[in-house]
């Protein structure tokens, strides 16, 4: 489905990439590609800019508000990539840690919080109230910080589920190597020809 | 709402309201049905929409072939998948910053 259909530049963007990385493009690339005008570039836009851009938040703590999300969605292709961005980037490892108990001390104030806060607004939306964001704020997370962390809870509830409806499955091996290599390299954005071709009409 | 939000919202709109292959009220009506709680699921296309947005990863191959047979294309397909994602992210959103 999701080969066949991308335009011819993206095919060849696409074959590009598997001749220079060795292995498969990774599925939510191919996604993103397929319909890039429509979903993969604005999407993508978005994804770069709360995960690399200016934040409150370290990379490795981004990274694993994405990984976490993912792991309560029980996306498996996003929890893969998303927990080895987060351990490699973090000085411990707090991946496994915050999935089984985001009140671990071990987690900071900061993080901890702003963790338990998203898994309710995961849950149960709605239960979301001024208490939740009380409790927030008193643990030293700034407006900004708290926006950064919903947008990527929210922006991972998406691609959860599209990664999901796909039946993408775990990387592993090389392609999870090759995909940490690409991101810390070029982070979130699509390749340029991609890009390109989305705003062209 | 900070400065992100209104790239967010902006995003939103576009998968609402951008030509596609699926009629733009189909995808907004997706939209709608997953970023609104408690909407009952009427047929074939709302149980899948509400399935893609409570329970995506039991989402199997039959879900989808069931849609094909109903008569849509694959493109139709995945615009709805968008569409419910992209509803049910939006959902999360507006329970801490309304619209």
């Amino acid at each position: 489905m999701i080969d066949s259909g991308a335009d011819l530049p993206t095919r060849a963007t696409f074959g590009l990439m598997r001749r220079l990385t060795g292995v498969p493009v990774p599925d939510v690339i191919r996604m993103a590609g397929y319909r890039h005008r429509f979903f993969g570039t604005p999407y993508h836009e978005l994804v770069q800019d709360v995960m690399r851009g200016p934040s409150d938040w370290s990379e490795g703590e981004r990274e694993l508000i994405a990984a976490f999300t993912s792991a309560r969605n029980e996306c498996p292709f996003c929890v893969s990539g998303h927990s080895a961005f987060a351990d490699e980037r973090l000085d411990d490892p707090l991946f496994d840690l915050a999935v089984a108990d985001p009140t671990a001390p071990e987690l900071g104030p900061r993080l901890s919080a702003v963790l338990v806060f998203l898994d309710k607004l995961s849950a149960t939306p709605e239960e979301i109230d001024e208490t939740d964001r009380d409790a927030v704020r008193r643990a030293g997370v700034t407006e900004s910080a708290l926006e950064d962390a919903v947008l990527i809870n929210v922006l991972f509830h998406v691609i959860n589920r599209v990664m999901n409806a796909l039946g993408a499955p775990a990387l592993e091996g090389r392609q999870l190597s090759v995909a940490q290599r690409f991101i810390g390299r070029f982070g979130y954005r699509l390749p340029p020809t991609i890009r390109y071709l989305s705003r062209a009409r | 709402m900070g400065v992100r939000g209104p790239a967010w919202r902006a995003f939103v709109e576009q998968i609402r309201t951008t030509s596609g292959h699926l009629p733009a009220s189909e995808r907004a009506a997706a939209l709608d049905a997953t970023a609104t709680p408690g909407s009952a699921p009427a047929g074939v296309v709302e149980e899948f929409v509400a399935k893609v947005a409570e329970r995506s990863y039991a989402v199997t191959d039959g879900d989808v072939t069931r849609l094909r047979e109903s008569g849509m294309s694959e493109d139709e397909i995945l615009e709805l998948v968008v569409a419910a994602s992209v509803g049910a992210g939006d959902r999360r959103w507006r329970a801490v910053y309304g619209q």
